[in-house]
């Protein structure tokens, strides 16, 4: 569905701005479109091969054209809707008036889906998570014999959403390829131990199937896929629901030309077209890789690798090689929709222009840690560490994993982190970096994309007073809009401990569903 | 904080007590203090749909609404801070005949107090709401003065106000107990040291049972924990907040287009759990799914929960104590607490101020249930009055 002339595919709630594919993993706003006459559908999560019909949402004519509120967007900011038109009921009413004409995304369905059954499953161990981390922990469960008398070996469920075992690493690469020898060993390493689950016959996948929430009142997990609702109780949890690649800020990085890198990754797995060229923005340390994989996967002519730190000889050969250009100690500093990408050297002032199809974003990684919070284990956000780990051990729950992404290359991706008696608390690393250091105050850098609240917005908000998360996000709408703060928990958190360390003990409480559903997915009697 | 005093002592900072905190600043009743537990408005005052209407059952109620909906139509101007008062109206829904009975009632009721409701036949009902279900529709009660509020604004309006007028707001401090001496408040000890006092209101929702006990007062106030949930932004659909009177489910389309959704849900009594149910959940889409075919489409966006402060007519307990004199009670509000607060601000300035009670607080004394003259109001969402 990915075409590189129409990267446009939605447009953002309030400030109409145009969106494209981000994430291709349903963590994100950007991609929720009209399809065959059902409102914001997550184009990247539908699975199977018909061809639906999809339409625009959120496109008004004179909008789009005159670009109007992207105009006027400095009376936009957070708030102004309580500062505007308080003087007489006429004016208020007209007011409401006309933001109902223009909010909300997709026009509602006319029909829907009937309702459907529920499936009710009963295990000994649930595992939320196909990675290696998640893996590990279902091949250990298997092999623990369950009470009361000890006698039988348990039985596991594994719960991934995607559609093959393996997490991330898994999607990213698909193929094992020659360009790197170390990336080969991991993957068959990884290929190892998906054999082995695969083997175990205690040992039972569900696939394409996201676990959106645990319920107290009913001890269930609630789990969606697209065919089927199913309610699970287990004796033993796992959380292994790893972490997801977040944008850092820099001037337009909402634009429809930015991608991160596990979306593009996909869609070279999907055999999609991609532009010829492409800026890779590295974050977390696979940038080197992912340029080699445009090269050599998305058969892209001109690649750029920037990061804010400098390179290993390793990653200096295996850029070398592919004529892959690299620029360290360097930051984006502006996306322009047609096609320019500016570059700027950390250490001189200059800023060169270049031109490039995509920015592929390696960003840094959100950990997933919204189910860990629901089961009652501890959040610690901290600075200083380059990896994000879950831990845990709350009553009842067994949780581990670790997603541990900088470190591929060093060697230690999940596959040592899986020992269910480590108990600690989810680790979120807050540390502000070099993007959020140059645009803190950048009127045109997103932080949120469901709600278009800029790095400035969250800046001047947070001066005002608004300086706790909750606050923060009833008053700039940030962490409430359809992602549920899956884009921007990392960029607020770290902003607000930029700004004031006292006050960033804690994080929004992550409330059920973990993603959006259906009403009628949850129907049936 | 060691020895602190106070004209008048707040304890609660929801938006009934900053509603009469900024009130009584403003008309200069000398030194003011807000007291909150945790964060300004971090109980049922943000937890809430924002419903306002005057559609009640009786008599005091419907008074005190019309009044509170007159304040509520100027308020943004006099805060200066636009609460979003959006008046779209509210339409209940009888579907048996018992209730098309009960709805003519109260809008004749409603009538001869000044309230301009009237009764929807099923056509107007079916051009009003195009994607409801017309299966057993009877009729409906609707009135255009109603509407709905963003309670953040509110309470941010009102916080900011009051804190323009002086008030002093203390958060994350309890009140722990309340002193009198000779049967007159005299102080209210805090988890950080004593405030003296010879004014205080009681306006702390669920937990007013427990401050008054201190004083050896049991309010009839229980806890009663209620579900809501948010969907998706979509484009206005939904025109006034709607009510169907037998699921008791509620739907309204907020400013930013989000569907609020709330339905009853027995069993929560005494709970002041905020956690949220799966079952909760899968009634509210059983039921929109009936009532709305179509809304089945709607994707669920989170769920949270809150609780009301009920009492056992479902009107809220107002005025001074009839024991302890200096002590006042705003509380027990069974859901209607945002709606009643900018009346009640004005009411209690002129209260205090003046010393002779408001007419329209009158009926909500304690004392009416050991007269036996209750205020039963069957109207409440989520709830059916025993």
């Amino acid at each position: 569905m990915f075409d590189p002339e129409k990267l446009t595919i939605s447009r953002s709630s309030k400030l109409h701005r145009p969106r494209g594919y981000l994430c291709g993993t349903g963590m994100c706003p950007n991609c929720m479109m009209r399809v065959d006459g059902v409102p914001n559908v997550r184009v990247c999560t539908l699975v199977g091969n018909k061809k639906p019909r999809l339409e625009i949402q959120n496109h008004i004519r004179l909008l789009d054209t005159f670009r109007l509120t992207q105009k006027f967007s400095g009376l936009l900011k957070p708030g102004f809707q309580y500062t505007h038109f308080n003087d007489s009921r006429g004016m208020s009413n007209l007011f409401y008036g006309f933001l109902k004409r223009f909010t909300g995304l997709g026009r509602v369905a006319t029909t829907s889906k009937l309702k459907r059954s529920t499936e009710r499953l009963e295990v000994d161990n649930l595992v939320i998570g196909g990675g290696v981390s998640g893996m590990n922990a279902a091949l250990k469960a298997s092999n623990t014999k369950v009470s009361p008398n000890g006698s039988r070996q348990g039985s596991v469920l594994l719960v991934d959403t995607y559609g093959a075992l393996g997490g991330d690493i898994v999607q990213r690469w698909q193929t094992t390829m020659g360009y790197s020898e170390l990336l080969r060993t991991k993957i068959e390493e990884v290929q190892a131990v998906i054999s082995k689950v695969i083997a175990n016959e205690r040992i039972k996948c569900l696939m394409n199937t996201r676990v959106v929430g645990y319920y107290k009142d009913e001890n269930t997990f609630l789990a969606i896929s697209e065919r089927s609702t199913f309610e699970i109780r287990a004796k033993n949890v796992f959380v292994a629901s790893g972490g997801h690649e977040v944008l850092p800020l820099f001037p337009n990085n909402d634009s429809p030309r930015v991608m991160l890198s596990l979306g593009a990754q996909i869609l070279m797995n999907q055999r999609a077209r991609l532009p010829q060229s492409a800026v890779v923005l590295d974050l977390n340390g696979l940038g080197p890789l992912v340029a080699a994989d445009l090269v050599e996967r998305g058969k892209m002519s001109s690649v750029k690798l920037t990061r804010t730190e400098g390179f290993s000889t390793e990653e200096i050969d295996l850029c070398n090689q592919r004529s892959i250009e690299i620029l360290p100690k360097s930051i984006v500093s502006n996306v322009k929709n047609s096609g320019s990408v500016y570059i700027k050297s950390l250490k001189e002032e200059d800023q060169k222009k270049y031109d490039a199809g995509l920015v592929v974003v390696c960003g840094r990684y959100q950990p997933n840690f919204e189910l860990a919070l629901q089961l009652g284990i501890n959040l610690r956000l901290v600075t200083g560490t380059a990896e994000v780990r879950i831990l845990q051990g709350a009553a009842g729950v067994n949780a581990v994993s670790a997603t541990a992404v900088g470190s591929l290359v060093n060697g230690s991706y999940g596959l040592g982190s899986s020992s269910p008696e480590e108990s600690g608390q989810i680790i979120f690393d807050i540390t502000t970096d070099e993007y959020m250091r140059h645009f803190a105050k950048s009127s045109d850098s997103y932080v949120c994309l469901c709600e278009d609240v800029t790095a400035k917005d969250m800046y001047d908000s947070i001066e005002m007073g608004y300086d706790y998360v909750e606050s923060l996000k009833r008053y700039t709408g940030c962490l409430t809009g359809p992602c549920q703060g899956k884009q921007c928990a990392l960029n607020t958190a770290s902003m607000l401990n930029m700004m004031n360390p006292k006050t960033s003990g804690l994080l929004t409480t992550p409330r059920q569903p973990l993603y959006p559903l259906p009403l009628w997915s949850v129907a049936s009697e | 904080m060691s020895t602190r005093s106070a004209d008048l002592l707040i304890v609660g900072g929801g938006v009934v007590g900053l509603s009469v905190a900024y009130n009584c600043a403003k008309r200069g009743l000398g030194k003011i203090t807000l007291l909150d537990r945790g964060r300004i408005g971090r109980g049922a005052s943000s937890r809430n749909l924002g419903g306002v209407r005057e559609q009640f059952s009786n008599e005091p109620m419907i008074r005190l609404m019309k009044y509170s909906i007159d304040v509520w139509e100027g308020l943004s101007k006099e805060l200066r801070w636009n609460v979003l008062f959006d008046q779209k109206g509210y339409l209940m829904l009888a579907r048996t005949e018992s209730q098309a009975e009960q709805v003519k009632q109260n809008v004749r009721l409603q009538n001869s107090i000044g309230v301009n409701s009237v009764v929807l036949e099923r056509d107007d009902v079916a051009e009003m709401l195009p994607q409801l279900k017309m299966d057993g529709v009877k009729c409906a009660s609707f009135n255009k003065r109603d509407g709905a509020v963003h309670h953040d604004a509110v309470l941010w309006g009102l916080e900011r106000a009051a804190r323009r007028h002086g008030v002093e707001i203390i958060e994350n401090v309890e009140a722990t107990k309340l002193c009198t001496t000779s049967g007159r408040i005299n102080a209210v000890e805090t988890t950080a040291g004593t405030i003296s006092t010879q004014k205080v209101i009681n306006a702390t929702g669920v937990f007013s049972r427990d401050l008054a006990l201190t004083v050896g007062i049991d309010l009839p106030i229980r806890s009663f924990r209620r579900e809501a949930l948010v969907t998706e932004a979509y484009k206005h659909f939904l025109k006034p907040v709607f009510w169907d009177l037998t699921l008791g489910l509620l739907l309204s389309q907020t400013l930013r287009g989000e569907v609020l959704c709330d339905t009853r849900d027995p069993g929560n009594e005494e709970s002041r759990d905020t956690g949220v149910s799966l079952s909760f959940l899968k009634k509210l889409a059983r039921e929109v799914c009936e009532l709305f075919p179509a809304l089945g489409e709607l994707h669920v966006l989170r769920q949270w929960s809150g609780t009301y402060d009920v009492t056992p007519d479902g009107s809220p307990i107002l005025g001074e104590s009839d024991e302890v004199s200096g002590l006042y009670f705003a509380s027990g509000f069974t859901g209607h607490g945002l709606m009643v607060a900018p009346a009640l601000g004005r009411l209690y300035a002129d209260y205090l101020i003046s010393g002779k009670k408001p007419k329209l607080l009158e009926p909500f004394r304690l004392s009416r249930f050991a007269e036996g003259k209750p205020i039963v109001e069957p109207l409440v969402a989520g709830r059916k009055i025993a």
